[in-house]
């Protein structure tokens, strides 16, 4: 068994990890991409790199700090000055929150002059930072089947009239391999990993059983897609939850411009073909986070389970999941032909719920605490990246608005008040 | 008690503080890195060692850098996690002492200059489309400054700033020695905007000059890159598919390993060439040996591990092999609107042998 210094295991974190299935080896891990979390604090790490995931125990006994709105500017700066680079030599891959403690776990690459290393680097509800020990953690590794080679790189194309101009083939030098784990779900003992395959199972769910024990499955998806008219088996998943509806465990998954299909679990099975069910489609843009949450207005009403979908040219969505109940599944033969953009009178299409108040791009997002999402912005006005926390029912930073409020005469009129 | 007072008795408080945690250590009592897995070692002659009285930060940061503190007796060793690196500025902040200590880690190997070793394409007359440049460092170079250094000048000596696609991330290699530089596909593309408003990069008849300029450090940061330069003459644009009709080959004798010799029509580029080729024998299978490329491109070379076998031989090129202009078997970089080509040009050639014996 995998033993270090330095770190001290929770006794259920121990009986977590401490199976058979161990991994014997050192830590080899090339590249920290998308984080998730199980609720008693195993970080699942994926790496595209040498197409695994790892596992690390770091559980917590208690909140690390009251969770309250705070910034850190230039949050790139920062983790650079931590690994001893400047900001360009920092490219942050995903954030997620503790379930337990609510600190704030980074996967960073560090470009370095030589090699570029992962690193995960944690920012407490202090606002302090400091760099995960890998090395001292217990892990376990799960190295992924139909892993894309990684020498096989996207085609570029225009976005509009004419040929593909510099920006657009710069995609030629991306391997495919980079979205080979988009996003990782925990759900009941078993980590559901979206992401691109090779051959017939571009994209592709798998389902790993936790704690890992070799056993791993894997299914191509294939989904209509409203504003594209077309069915697509390549393009994977690009952030996903999962959540009972219409009464079985099904999982909700958000594709590039934009439809938002189900899949149940009961399908997911190793070397099937499935297709997903579409049934909304929240407009062209890419997706960026699913969070699962509870909705609750400050100006009162029953909290509403719900999910909120970031993109990355778009406001962040708020959907209710009742919405997503005996939602009308739709096909080609729903829609005229032809693909579909914004101001097409169809679109949005289904129980897309609302667009919310976001400034600037959240780039990775997660609940923290429950009431509170924590973003790795970028300010629309001075391009920095942030890490902001801020309460869920406004996510928003306001620093960039000038409204009534903020004039020095302001004071409201009572007589015209209710 | 006035605020003035308050601020008197927390400042000595402050004072006070401080001097206990950090009773002695000043920078006589540092030891500073000699390579890059060094530790930073500190003595504390006086009281308990305390991460807080040696903390390193890169020049002019602020959050100290992270790394493993280990403790013995009155020394601290502090190792950052992911090294020093030569050529960069640190800095050591000791808690009692306003001089921060600065240090630089110098490389103790024998240090050659580096060179670039090579550019490809590496004739000296290329096509006006040509695409792709490689230029190759006989040391791993600093990245994110590449184009400070690289241009591409004309016969008058006037830099053309915009010929080069700069990405936002440099194409480097692993090892970072060899870096691919694209000319703007905007500026090839006919009738596309930057090639409507600055016209082609590259000039058919014109001469010009790749220059890798002066100044380039390497990755360590301690040793400087000397100037390069390709000077090239530019010919008509490649404005074909390849096609394995228009290549020709030797014929190698049955049971030797003599060379097979491929002699193309036009030069490709140079890395997809060594992977883009192969000989099948009459089974399928691939003949194996060393492959080579040559005279600027233009020829391909493969010595068999195994003598050759009597006939069915053939010459398989990957059809997404590309010429220096970045045109593949299955379509051109720039096509004419409306005489887009279909289909797959020929990628096969029968490679002939002869009996040589007697």
């Amino acid at each position: 068994m995998q033993k270090r210094t330095k770190f001290t295991i929770s006794l259920a974190a121990a009986f977590t990890l401490g199976t058979a299935a161990l991994a014997e080896t050192d830590l080899d891990i090339k590249f920290a991409g998308a984080l998730e979390f199980s609720e008693d604090g195993t970080l699942f790490v994926g790496d595209n790199l040498n197409g695994a995931i790892y596992a690390f125990g770091v559980s917590s006994d208690a909140p690390d700090g009251e969770i309250a709105p705070s910034t850190i500017a230039n949050i790139d700066t920062k983790i650079g000055e931590l690994l001893g680079v400047g900001p360009a030599a920092i490219q942050i891959n995903d954030i997620a929150a503790h379930p337990v403690s609510n600190d704030v776990y980074i996967s960073v690459t560090r470009i370095g002059n030589l090699v570029s290393q992962p690193a995960i680097v944690v920012v407490s509800q202090d606002q302090s930072i400091r760099l995960l020990d890998l090395s001292a953690l217990e892990f376990q590794k799960q190295a992924l089947n139909e892993f894309p080679d990684g020498e096989i790189t996207f085609n570029g194309r225009s976005g509009g009239m004419g040929p593909a101009m510099p920006r657009d083939t710069a995609k030629t030098a991306v391997p495919l391999s980079t979205l080979a784990i988009m996003d990782m779900e925990y759900y009941e003992g078993e980590l559901f990993v979206a992401g691109v395959a090779t051959d017939n199972f571009l994209s592709s769910l798998r389902r790993i059983s936790y704690p890992f024990d070799g056993t791993q499955s894997i299914t191509n998806v294939e989904m209509y897609h409203i504003a594209h008219d077309q069915y697509e088996s390549r393009a994977p998943i690009r952030a996903m939850s999962i959540q009972e509806i219409d009464g079985e465990p099904q999982l909700i998954a958000a594709y590039t411009c934009s439809p938002i299909v189900l899949v149940p679990l009961s399908e997911i099975e190793d070397g099937a073909k499935i297709s997903a069910r579409t049934i909304m489609d929240y407009g062209n843009g890419q997706p960026l986070d699913m969070i699962s949450y509870n909705h609750q207005s400050p100006f009162g009403g029953e909290a509403q389970p719900s999910l909120f979908v970031t993109s990355n040219a778009r406001s962040p969505q708020l959907i209710p999941i009742s919405g997503l109940q005996n939602a009308p599944v739709v096909t080609h033969e729903d829609f005229g032909r032809g693909p579909k953009l914004d101001d097409n009178p169809l679109m949005p299409f289904g129980p897309v719920g609302k667009g919310v108040m976001f400034e600037g791009v959240a780039l990775h997002m997660d609940l923290v605490g429950g009431g509170f999402f924590v973003s790795v912005n970028r300010d629309a006005y001075t391009g920095s990246l942030n890490l902001d926390t801020n309460p869920a029912w406004f996510p928003s930073r306001i620093h960039n608005l000038l409204a009534e409020f903020d004039f020095p005469q302001y004071a409201p009129d009572p007589s015209r008040m209710q | 008690m006035s605020s003035h007072m308050k601020n008197g008795i927390a400042r000595a408080l402050a004072i006070l503080l401080c001097s206990l945690l950090a009773p002695m250590a000043k920078a006589q009592d540092l030891t500073l890195p000699q390579a890059g897995t060094d530790p930073v070692i500190l003595r504390v002659p006086n009281g308990t060692p305390h991460p807080k009285m040696l903390e390193v930060t890169l020049l002019g940061a602020d959050t100290p850098i992270a790394g493993r503190y280990e403790f013995n007796g009155d020394i601290i060793r502090f190792t950052p996690a992911f090294g020093f690196d030569a050529g960069r500025d640190y800095v050591v902040r000791l808690p009692n002492d306003n001089d921060a200590v600065p240090f630089r880690i110098s490389t103790d190997t024998a240090q050659l200059a580096p060179s670039v070793t090579q550019i490809y394409p590496s004739g000296d007359t290329l096509p006006e489309n040509t695409l792709r440049f490689y230029i190759h460092f006989s040391a791993p170079m600093q990245p994110h400054v590449a184009f400070d250094y690289i241009k591409l000048r004309d016969a008058s000596g006037t830099a053309d700033e915009a010929a080069f696609m700069r990405f936002k991330q440099e194409l480097w290699n692993e090892d970072r020695t060899r870096l691919t530089v694209l000319i703007d596909p905007g500026r090839i593309k006919r009738d596309v905007a930057t090639n409507v408003e600055l016209g082609p990069a590259l000039l058919a008849g014109q001469q010009y000059t790749l220059v890798v300029e002066d100044g380039w450090l390497t990755a360590d940061g301690s040793t400087v890159l000397p100037a390069f330069t390709k000077t090239f003459q530019v010919s008509q644009a490649l404005r074909s598919r390849p096609n394995t009709r228009q290549w020709s080959t030797n014929v190698p004798c049955v049971g030797t390993r003599e060379p097979l010799t491929v002699a193309f029509d036009r030069p490709f580029d140079r890395h997809l060439l060594i992977r883009s080729l192969r000989v099948k024998d009459s089974e399928g299978s691939v003949i194996e040996g060393k492959i080579d490329v040559d005279v600027a491109e233009h020829l391909w070379h493969l010595e068999p591990d195994q003598p050759w076998p009597a006939d069915g031989l053939r010459l398989i090129a990957d059809t997404t092999l590309e010429d220096v202009a970045g045109n593949n078997f299955h379509d051109l970089l720039d096509h004419v609107v409306g005489e887009e080509e279909s289909g797959i040009s020929s990628s096969e050639l029968r490679i002939s042998t002869r009996n040589c014996t007697g």
